[in-house]
């Protein structure tokens, strides 16, 4: 195990004793600690909803859901697995929720690039990120969850296995197919690039 | 590219978006309220709240912006071909690019957006199970009681039956009460009898003397009639030819013609898919009105607007009308109103210089839509809080309940993405066009053909083909949208059909991604009795006693299927 593996057990380790004890405390009414939940892990509930719809509005929506939701069912909470895992699960699920309701919109917004006249490179805000970007929202609903939770957010395929209540070679092989998906869509802008 | 490429642009990614800023009061807020006052169905995030409690405003800023929609149709070709309805997919970039290209482009873009079969959607989410939605939130207020019932969604029935070889461009069909169906493949020129099976089709109209060129050069198109008989619409002569059961022509009688208006003249708008024409069982033509008059009486010049470039938008009107012309007697009544998108104008500086009044676009229009029921009343769908009015025969109104419906908020930030890629889409149109145009005054010059350009910046060649100046086109503000996005589709020609059994099937918003439409079907007691998810990359053409008819593209051309309802 390196060094930076074995910090961040220690820290996830830690982390799990104070979530557990928070949620212990939430349980018996504590509504103090219901707030320090929430200030623990708005930020990341709020980037993962943020990278899975791309909108702000609907991402503190989402956000917000995924509180009140989790809040709600916190006796639910076993602890098998980090707080944070359990709540980005939840988050994915609002998600994916609110993207059903409003599909029509995420829809026009992603689709709306496609007809948009393509900009030569060199132009602002056209470099490779961008391009990724916009490639990752063109991703299957699935494979988004997969590679945002993985390569953007940092979990673990048994975390990702345990969000989405899919078996771990599911979540390896989405990883797959997203990156190949992606390293397709931007292989000539990649191409553009080299010297 | 490998996958180490790709992890460290996706670092820079991540670092370069980390500046994201987390709402993370704004968001506690509503978590804390909503954890404290433990009703799940009180929406306390602060807008929906005042919208909850200002219903009234919600609606009226609805019909605002109903109000100044622009009548994207009058822009679209009149030969409209069934593909329109095998739209599964609506975006807002199509929305928009028909509207400002529909008369360029000549018809309709392939628009076969849905994939894969038919699936029973997963409702799970919406049942406030763990990970799920608490999709009260979103309910609109209006609607909020009459929420709950809502049937699941299940596919269509079986398909039974289809073409055996392809049509080239059916405009639409008529099913006979025996299982035949008459088609108007408008592209090869011809109408067809296909028997029951589908299989074996005979030709009933079509340019040869076989069948004394019955099928005129400018095309025509069919029309249900009393009984099993039919009715052709020869655009030539202007003239209804009976078509009888066994699929012989028979007399002729002239259609019902319009004098001026926005839709065109003559009888041009009764191949217009945008005004719905039909004909009932008692000889009635059922059309909507046009902007510019009504169907068999003249049409006046409108308003007259002075050019002023500070005027307010100008709309030409907020609604329409359904009228029914009886074509022996030609006695024209007005039968229904509807919201309708019209034309909102404003006075801009055209590319010459000179003020030039130009349509103003929105994106979401609100509009009512109808359909003619198998006894002659006819269902108007209500789009601002989703009902429907029955206008009977006799002239009669009743109005059913509010159908229950997911409401889908249209967020500000959503709003103003649509605005601007709506301008943005404007712009490149603009472009395009401008580019195309060139081309061809370039061609017509180089063929020697008189080119003249209008003081406007318009352009005209030969004297006979004009294209309009190409400038931007004013947008409606973002504040000017919809609070709730439209219940049913509002891109598709025909989003509202009535079956053989006289239940009214709406087509909601939004399509889902994955399978095809999916339609509310409602009863005449304005229920909600199911909901059915038609498969992917098809649309629905015509009904017959418990099965539908649907379109479905085939390479270049198109096959009909039969499916049974249930």
């Amino acid at each position: 195990m390196t060094a930076t593996a074995t910090r961040r057990s220690l820290e996830d380790s830690g982390s799990r004793t104070a979530d557990a004890a928070l949620v212990a405390a939430c349980l018996a009414g504590d509504s103090s600690a219901e707030r320090e939940l929430y200030d623990r892990h708005a930020s990341a509930a709020y980037r993962a909803a943020f990278r899975l719809c791309g909108d702000s509005d609907v991402a503190a929506d989402i956000t917000q859901e995924a509180f009140v939701v989790a809040f709600g069912h916190l006796h639910q909470f076993q602890g098998r697995s980090a707080f944070r895992t359990w709540l980005i699960a939840i988050v994915a699920s609002a998600a994916r929720a609110a993207r059903r309701k409003n599909g029509w919109l995420w829809r026009n917004m992603a689709s709306l690039d496609d007809r948009l006249p393509a900009r030569s490179l060199g132009e602002e805000g056209s470099d490779l990120s961008e391009h990724l970007g916009i490639a990752i929202g063109r991703l299957s609903e699935k494979l988004r969850m997969v590679f945002v939770m993985h390569d953007v957010e940092g979990f673990t395929h048994q975390e990702i296995s345990e969000a989405l209540d899919i078996p771990v070679g599911t979540s390896k092989a989405r990883l797959f197919d997203a990156r190949a998906k992606l390293r397709h869509a931007l292989a000539h802008h990649w191409r553009d690039r080299q010297p | 590219m490998n996958d180490n490429d790709l992890q460290v642009l996706t670092r820079q990614l991540v670092k370069a978006r980390s500046d994201v800023t987390v709402p993370h009061e704004t968001i506690w807020e509503r978590v804390a309220a909503r954890r404290q006052a433990s009703v799940r169905a009180v929406p306390v995030k602060p807008t929906a709240r005042r919208m909850a409690m200002a219903a009234s405003l919600t609606l009226t800023c609805a019909a605002v912006a109903g109000a100044l929609g622009l009548a994207r149709g009058w822009m679209r070709n009149h030969a409209t071909p069934i593909a329109p309805a095998m739209r599964n997919e609506h975006t807002l970039t199509d929305i928009t690019a028909r509207a400002v290209t529909g008369a360029a482009s000549g018809g309709w873009p392939d628009l076969n957006g849905g994939r894969g079969q038919a699936v029973q959607l997963d409702r799970r989410m919406s049942a406030g199970a763990p990970g799920g939605l608490d999709t009260a939130s979103s309910v609109h207020p209006a609607t909020m009681a009459a929420q709950g019932g809502m049937p699941p969604v299940r596919p269509l029935g079986p398909i039974v039956a289809t073409t055996t070889f392809p049509l080239e461009s059916p405009t639409k069909i008529r099913p006979l009460s025996d299982g035949r169906v008459l088609v108007n493949d408008a592209k090869a020129k011809r109408v067809l009898l296909f028997d029951a099976s589908l299989a074996h089709a005979t030709i009933v109209a079509d340019t040869t003397g076989e069948t004394a060129r019955a099928y005129g050069a400018q095309g025509g198109e069919l029309f249900p009639y009393a009984g099993d008989s039919s009715l052709y619409l020869d655009m030539a002569s202007r003239a209804f030819l009976v078509i009888d059961p066994s699929g012989k022509l028979g007399r002729a009688m002239p259609a019902p013609t319009l004098r001026g208006g926005a839709g065109g003249g003559g009888v041009a708008y009764l191949r217009s898919a945008l005004y719905g024409p039909t004909v009932d069982q008692h000889g009635n033509v059922v059309s909507r009105g046009t902007p510019g008059g009504v169907p068999g009486r003249g049409a006046g010049p409108g308003p007259a607007t002075a050019p002023s470039l500070n005027a307010a938008p100008v709309v030409a009107s907020d609604s329409g009308m359904i009228v029914r012309i009886n074509i022996e007697s030609r006695r024209v009544d007005t039968v229904a109103w509807l919201m309708a998108p019209v034309r909102a104008t404003v006075w801009t500086i055209g590319p010459t210089g000179s003020p030039l009044q130009t349509l103003m676009l929105n994106p979401m229009p609100l509009r009512d839509a109808w359909t003619l029921m198998p006894d002659g009343a006819i269902a108007v769908v209500r789009e601002h809080d989703y009902h429907i009015d029955w206008v009977a025969l006799d002239g009669s109104v009743t109005s059913s309940p509010k159908i229950p419906h997911e409401w889908a908020k249209v967020t500000d930030s959503a709003k103003k993405a649509m605005i601007d890629s709506a301008r943005t889409t404007d712009s490149a149109r603009v472009v395009v066009q401008g580019r195309r145009i060139d081309s061809l005054v370039k061609d017509a010059r180089a063929q020697g053909l008189d080119v003249t350009t209008g003081a406007s910046g318009g352009v005209t060649i030969g004297g006979k083909v004009a294209y309009p100046p190409q400038v931007v086109s004013p947008m409606i503000g973002a504040d000017d949208l919809p609070t709730y996005a439209p219940p049913f589709d509002q891109v598709g020609p025909w989003p509202v059909w009535a079956d053989a059994d006289g239940n009214v099937w709406i087509q909601i918003a939004p399509t889902p991604r994955d399978g095809g439409a999916v339609y509310d079907v409602v009863d005449r007691q304005g229920r909600l009795i199911d909901r059915i998810q038609i498969p992917g990359m098809t649309g629905i053409v015509g009904f017959g006693k418990g099965v539908v008819y649907l379109i479905a593209r085939e390479g270049e051309g198109y096959t009909l299927a039969r499916a049974r309802i249930r």
